[in-house]
């Protein structure tokens, strides 16, 4: 099995539902919520199988929580709002994903995005980018430039 | 401050650097680019090893709507 990356199925579906907020929003009529939600990033071993089937984050295939590595992730850096651009609306996290003096304990491929401050932590996406093992130094996951061709989520 | 030899932190602690081997490997896909640099020391061991990825595309989902 392996991981293979793609926008979560359930995630769509909870678009529509308005279960997800990657920006704030105003007051109204029917929702009273105007914070927006905190998501995370969450680190895969190559043997894992997160796959856009998944609903939730779990630990299941996860790096296990040693060498600095702290199970469940990091914070994404989410200060600039949902965009749109033409026809493509599209979201990028406004830092990059860094785990410093890392020791992983396996070889990885694959982080999970997924909304930590939901109940059940729903799934947003899985991105994979090739197999790596870290030992005593950084991982960083550069995002990519933000715009409606490019960035990490795009609805066209 | 000329007789000083630089150390690097690996997992065995603070090595000589001359004591290590440097390999930077470069992976460049359509969907990232991803940098590699591994640490070896004199038996081949790797003793520090990071990767920095910047993706270059993120993914889309397709708006699909019915017509009437």
């Amino acid at each position: 099995m392996a991981n293979s990356q793609g926008m979560c199925t359930s995630f769509k579906k909870e678009l529509l539902c308005g279960s997800h907020a990657f920006g704030a929003q105003a007051a109204n009529g029917t929702r009273t919520v105007t914070t927006k939600d905190v998501f995370n990033a969450a680190l895969y071993l190559a043997t894992a199988t997160r796959t856009v089937a998944d609903t939730t984050y779990d630990t299941t295939g996860e790096l296990a929580g040693t060498g600095n590595y702290a199970q469940g992730g990091i914070a994404v850096t989410n200060a600039n709002p949902p965009d749109k651009t033409g026809t493509t609306a599209w979201w990028n996290p406004s830092g990059s994903l860094s785990w410093a003096n890392l020791t992983s304990s396996g070889s990885f491929d694959a982080v999970l995005i997924y909304n930590d401050t939901s109940t059940s932590k729903l799934a947003v996406s899985v991105h994979t980018f090739g197999a790596q093992s870290i030992t005593t130094s950084t991982f960083t996951l550069t995002m990519p430039n933000p715009d409606s061709t490019n960035a990490l989520l795009r609805i066209a | 401050m000329a007789d000083e030899i630089p150390l690097i932190w690996t997992s065995k602690g603070n090595v000589p650097l001359d004591s290590v081997v440097q390999e930077v490997i470069w992976d460049v896909q359509k969907d990232y680019i991803k940098v590699v640099e591994r640490y070896k020391d004199a038996t081949g061991e790797v003793v520090k090893e990071g990767a920095h990825v910047y993706s270059r595309l993120g993914l889309t989902g397709e708006a699909a709507v019915a017509s009437f």
